[in-house]
């Protein structure tokens, strides 16, 4: 059972072109829900229990619902199609394939939420996406889906495609929103939230690509259909991102509750020859890592979020027993590293002391007594940091001294990682 | 009041208003929670997490300066989680600061340094190379960065964002290689740069001009006002031991500063440093040579008493005097020279000796003072550039736009600084005020009308408070009295009690006006009649002295000989016998016949009166140069030589006397006056020396 609900088309030869997206019934759904008052259309997907897919989980009726209703400001849409999270690739072939989809899930969002207006925020490394959102989006105007009255039903709205400028901070959303005013892409202080007081100071919704792309599903088919997948607190379907040391890496759309190892040994096509599972990271880089014998567990969040770590976007990452944790965890500091926007100081400084200590254990083997100041360095940014990009970039090193402390030790005692040097790097 | 929130930091009770933040709260109870980012006059942004503190029941710390109380907190700003934390940021923000603290001017007054002692670790557990910028980069004409000491606190970039709008900074980059930097193309020279330095926790942006001042603890402080301008801007005089000043810094009046200071004051101190007259002086044989203090004043008095009487004398007395000089100066020149040619400027721009102030309080607007501004909703700036002309207040207009979006209406031959920030500049060739003035008048009458003028008149017609600024440029108009008459028909047309607020050139000039330092006025704003009724301004003055018709030239201070051609001064200067009294021969194009030593602001007390009719004390800050003497003390001598003898033997007895001689300024106790001053009263005189006859 798999590519129920958003892949359920992408079998189909070019159906991002609105003539065949059309003619496999796309664009259905806009009669029914544009037609629905759009409380009605909250009121649906508060019920089909679809939860966001961007990585926070929250509920995505619950948050269109928090619009207030009672302001003459305009309202937003914006999708936040910033795919930055290292092992996430979903939202690009979702654009890739089937755009028209994203775009009818938006017309519907806007309806529900009192837009008229949305911004497709698209990685601006993502050129392929971007042309052929971009395409798709002219072609919806030239028949009628989007601009004044959609199809009769005196809904209007507008939507645009912005390219973003290249900061993995930008998938946060209040940083995407300075971003698309044309301000630095830092994240904002909260409150006021977005639903509040987002885009020009006006009250906003930002949705990931995979939210949008369920909406006209679940307006079609309804809210039972859809929980007809997954658990009460997990429905509908996932895409998952696998890579990695598995044989077949890719996007798998699968129920909510598959379990994982179905997803690494069938889906994926099991870890590549001869090798043993040893971590996967489950949900993107910046979940914790869950140890080989944690990941018998079903793919939803409260399993994942009871293994000790998160379903976040579902960029799921497979390791076999040749990764160094020790590598694994220098690497994805220093993405975060990087990455960090600097505004605050635990991020800013933490992301770079902690790569400086890692690179040295992975390279020299530092001192032993690093590791418990890893430990505390982490400790010291933890919950500390003004938003999640720091809170989680200390991720791969508390889970990797968790679980595989005696590999920091090795490295220290051995003046540096083995294998790398093996391998002659 | 009912509507105040109740909550418990540390243990203790408060009641707060809503909207406090908990930094705030805390700080009305004594507890310190260290800040870098936090600012009281910007925006919060939480981004030093310095403040974080527990709230019993979030799972998180919460950083206390974006965090506003409610209802039933419970705070801990002590507890073990805190201080860890605490200890933590403090340790980010220092694995990559230069720790130079020995050779850095912030070292002794630098929260950096201090938080660490307190809150911070006290060993480094950071074993690598620190991150290197180059040093110092001059970024502006008075601005130093050190982007090693920078802990990104923002500051500087969101004064410039938020207080200024002069967004000549900004940030660079991100994460470990953020930094502070100017936009391209552009240095940081925003007139009120030098306010980052004060801003900047550490020692990041520094000032140029007063790099390596001195060591922070051996620097003692003396309130002072800033002689800039006449905005009266509260300032602390830092001083080596009495010796030299090394630096001016804020001192927070709301009356009159609001906290910031412009460069033009900040960094204007030199002439207290430099080119100092230590002696008096006499003119031997075509050379000046030092004198005793005796022997210049007898030569002084020989001359003054020579003219003394018979019209054949000038005076002009510079408008940076204090209170207590001018009205010496005064007292010489009226009561006992029997001469009426005095002024306190040589420029064109006041030839009819115009008291602005009054004329605007005759044409129907209520004596205006610059926290008006704080009020309004509408402002209307008529022939002036606060840019140039009072810049501190530009940034109180600028707070009102900002903050509060009050709308502005300027009147004045150029588009000006703060038209940035409307579409009603109502720009018009020199010599049209008048009738600008009161085509507006008219125009918000009838509700609107055609054009710029039409549209601010109909912004104006609203019932929203409003402000009215002038300035003293408009006292040059030939016809002055057009204008005065415009100013009442606008006055009529915004609606009774509008403030008027008149920007005076100098720091003293109001004092100047108040204390009859200007021909056809005696102390008090009472007209002159009878014999001093005849006095030349400024400008005939030096005509006079070039053309033969006066004799002698008694001038204290240099600034009105800088305000007329310099060929004028020169020529009438060397045409008469001239007494020079300052405190510098720098800006005396000739060899005065007697040099009298004065001392400058920084060295004596006393007192100015900002353009706002507020009465300000000055302390000595450093000690007299050589022999210079305060002002009054020489003229008390001149006196005596002459004869007269004026009981005064301080400040505080000069200033008894002007209270008997100022009916404005009879309220006001010395003792009140502090180191924030008092609001003078509504003296009345009238507006126009020729008003009363």
């Amino acid at each position: 059972m798999a590519n129920e609900i958003v892949f359920s088309r992408n079998h189909i030869d070019n159906v991002k072109d609105l003539d065949v997206y059309v003619g496999n019934g796309g664009y259905s759904s806009l009669q029914k829900g544009l037609t629905m008052a759009p409380d009605e259309l909250i009121e649906l997907v508060k019920a089909s229990g679809l939860r966001g897919r961007g990585g926070a989980g929250f509920p995505t009726g619950m948050k269109w619902s928090f619009v207030p209703k009672d302001t003459s400001k305009p309202h937003y849409l914006v999708c936040n199609a910033d795919e930055s999270e290292p092992g996430t690739f979903k939202d690009r072939q979702l654009m890739e394939v089937n755009p028209h989809q994203l775009l009818e899930g938006m017309i519907l969002a806007c309806h529900a939420i009192g837009a008229k207006t949305g911004f497709i925020y698209i990685r601006g490394e993502f050129v392929g996406p971007i042309q052929i959102v971009s395409r798709a989006i002219e072609q919806a105007y030239a028949r009628g889906y989007l601009g004044k009255n959609i199809q009769g039903t005196g809904v209007d709205v507008d939507l645009a495609v912005h390219p973003g400028a290249g900061a993995y901070i930008w998938g946060e959303e209040s940083a995407l929103l300075n971003s698309l005013e044309g301000q630095r892409g830092l994240p904002r202080l909260k409150p006021p939230f977005p639903a509040v007081s987002g885009l020009y100071a006006s009250p906003t919704i930002i949705n990931n690509v995979e939210t949008l792309a369920n909406i006209s599903h679940i307006v079609n088919n309804g809210a039972d259909w859809f929980k007809q997948w997954g658990t009460e607190r997990s429905a509908g379907t996932k895409v998952v991102s696998i890579s990695g040391h598995v044989n077949r890496p890719g996007n798998y759309e699968v129920p909510l509750a598959t379990p994982m190892m179905t997803l690494i040994n069938e889906f994926a096509g099991g870890v590549r020859d001869g090798h043993k599972l040893k971590a996967v990271i489950p949900g993107g880089s910046s979940v914790p890592i869950l140890p080989a014998e944690k990941c018998d567990i079903n793919y939803d969040y409260e399993s994942i979020q009871a293994a000790g770590s998160m379903l976040g976007s579902a960029g799921m990452i497979v390791m076999d027993e040749t990764t160094c944790m020790v590598g694994v965890a220098r690497n994805l500091v220093h993405f975060y590293r990087h990455e960090s926007c600097g505004k605050c100081t635990p991020c800013r400084e933490g992301t770079d002391w902690m790569f400086k200590i890692l690179n040295e254990l992975e390279l020299t083997g530092g001192q032993m007594d690093d590791i418990d100041l890893l430990l505390d360095i982490t400790d010291n940014m933890d919950g500390k940091c003004f938003c999640p990009l720091g809170d989680t970039s200390i991720m791969s090193v508390v889970s990797g001294i968790e679980h595989w402390r005696h590999e920091f030790e090795e490295h220290v005692r051995n003046g540096g990682c083995q294998q790398r040097a093996q391998n002659g790097h | 009041m009912s509507d105040l929130v109740t909550l418990t930091i540390d243990g203790q009770q408060i009641q707060t208003a809503p909207n406090t933040l908990l930094v705030e709260a805390a700080a009305q109870l004594g507890i310190l929670v260290p800040v870098y980012c936090y600012h009281p006059k910007l925006a919060p942004i939480g981004a030093c997490r310095m403040c974080l503190v527990e709230i019993e029941g979030m799972p998180k710390l919460t950083p206390s300066c974006t965090t506003p109380v409610k209802e039933g907190m419970v705070v801990h700003t002590q507890n073990a989680r805190v201080e860890k934390a605490r200890r933590g940021m403090l340790e980010f923000l220092l694995i990559h600061h230069p720790l130079d603290c020995p050779v850095c001017d912030k070292g002794g007054e630098c929260p950096l340094q201090d938080y660490t002692y307190e809150f911070g670790p006290r060993k480094t557990r950071f074993r690598y190379p620190k991150r290197h910028w180059d040093k110092p980069l001059q970024i502006g004409k008075n601005i130093l960065l050190d982007r090693e000491r920078c802990i990104m606190c923002l500051r500087c970039v969101r004064f410039c964002e938020e207080i200024s709008d002069h967004q000549q900074i900004g940030v660079f980059e991100r994460g470990h290689s953020q930094c502070i930097g100017t936009v391209p193309g552009h240095s940081f020279d925003s007139q009120f740069s030098g306010n980052t330095i004060e801003l900047c926790p550490v020692g990041a942006l520094t000032g140029a001009p007063t790099r390596f001042f001195g060591r922070t603890w051996e620097i003692q402080h003396t309130p002072s006002i800033c002689t800039g301008c006449a905005a009266g801007c509260n300032i602390r005089i830092d001083h080596r031991q009495q010796r030299d000043v090394v630096r001016l810094w804020s001192r927070e009046n709301k009356h009159t500063d609001d906290g910031w200071l412009c460069d033009r004051g900040r960094f204007g101190y030199e002439f207290v440093n430099q080119d100092r007259l230590k002696d008096f002086k006499i003119l031997q044989d075509g050379q000046l040579v030092d004198a005793t203090t005796q022997q210049a004043t007898v030569k002084a008095a020989s001359i003054l008493s020579k003219h003394a009487n018979s019209g054949s004398l000038g005076v002009l007395a510079s408008p940076i005097l204090t209170n207590e000089e001018l009205y010496a100066v005064e007292w010489l020149t009226r009561s006992v020279l029997q001469t009426s040619s005095i002024d306190h400027t040589a420029s064109a721009v006041n030839p009819q000796a115009v008291q602005l102030h009054s004329v605007v309080r005759e044409a129907g607007f209520r004596s205006g003072v610059l926290t008006d501004i704080d009020e309004a909703a509408q402002i209307v700036t008529i022939g002036v550039d606060l840019s140039n002309d009072q810049p501190i207040t530009e940034l109180r207009v600028k707070k009102a736009l900002f903050q509060r979006k009050a709308q502005l209406v300027s009147l004045y031959p150029e588009t000006i600084e703060l038209g940035r920030y409307t579409e009603h500049n109502l720009i018009y060739e020199p010599g049209q005020e008048a009738s600008v003035v009161a085509s507006l008048a008219a125009a918000v009458r009838s509700g609107g009308g055609e054009g710029v003028v039409g549209q601010a008149a109909r912004l104006l017609s609203s019932e929203a408070p409003k402000a009215v600024i002038v300035g003293w440029k408009l006292q040059g108009l030939s016809d002055f009295s057009a204008l005065a008459k415009a100013l009442g028909e606008l006055a009529s047309a915004l609606g009774p009690d509008v403030p008027c607020i008149t920007i005076y050139p100098n720091c003293n000039t109001r004092g100047a006006l108040d204390l009859g330092i200007t021909p056809g006025w005696l102390p008090g704003g009472v007209a002159a009649t009878g014999s001093s009724e005849s006095g030349m301004t400024g400008i005939q003055i030096l005509e006079a002295a070039r053309d033969g018709r006066l004799k002698a030239l008694w001038v204290v201070g240099a600034e009105p000989l800088l305000e007329a051609d310099p060929e004028l001064v020169k020529a009438a200067l060397a045409n008469v016998e001239f007494i020079y009294q300052g405190w510098s021969l720098r800006d005396v194009p000739v060899d005065p016949d007697v040099v009298l030593a004065n001392v400058t602001f920084a060295e004596q007390a006393g007192t100015f009166t900002n353009t706002d009719g507020r009465v300000q004390r000055i302390y000595p800050a450093v000690k007299p140069h050589g022999r210079s003497r305060p002002g009054w003390q020489i003229v008390a001598d001149l006196g005596r030589a002459l004869g007269k003898t004026w009981e005064a033997t301080s400040d505080q007895e000069v200033f008894e006397q002007i209270r008997q001689a100022v009916p404005a300024y009879s309220q006001i106790k010395w003792s009140e006056v502090g180191t924030l001053g008092v609001q003078s009263g509504a003296s009345a005189p009238p507006a126009m020396a020729g008003a009363t006859g």
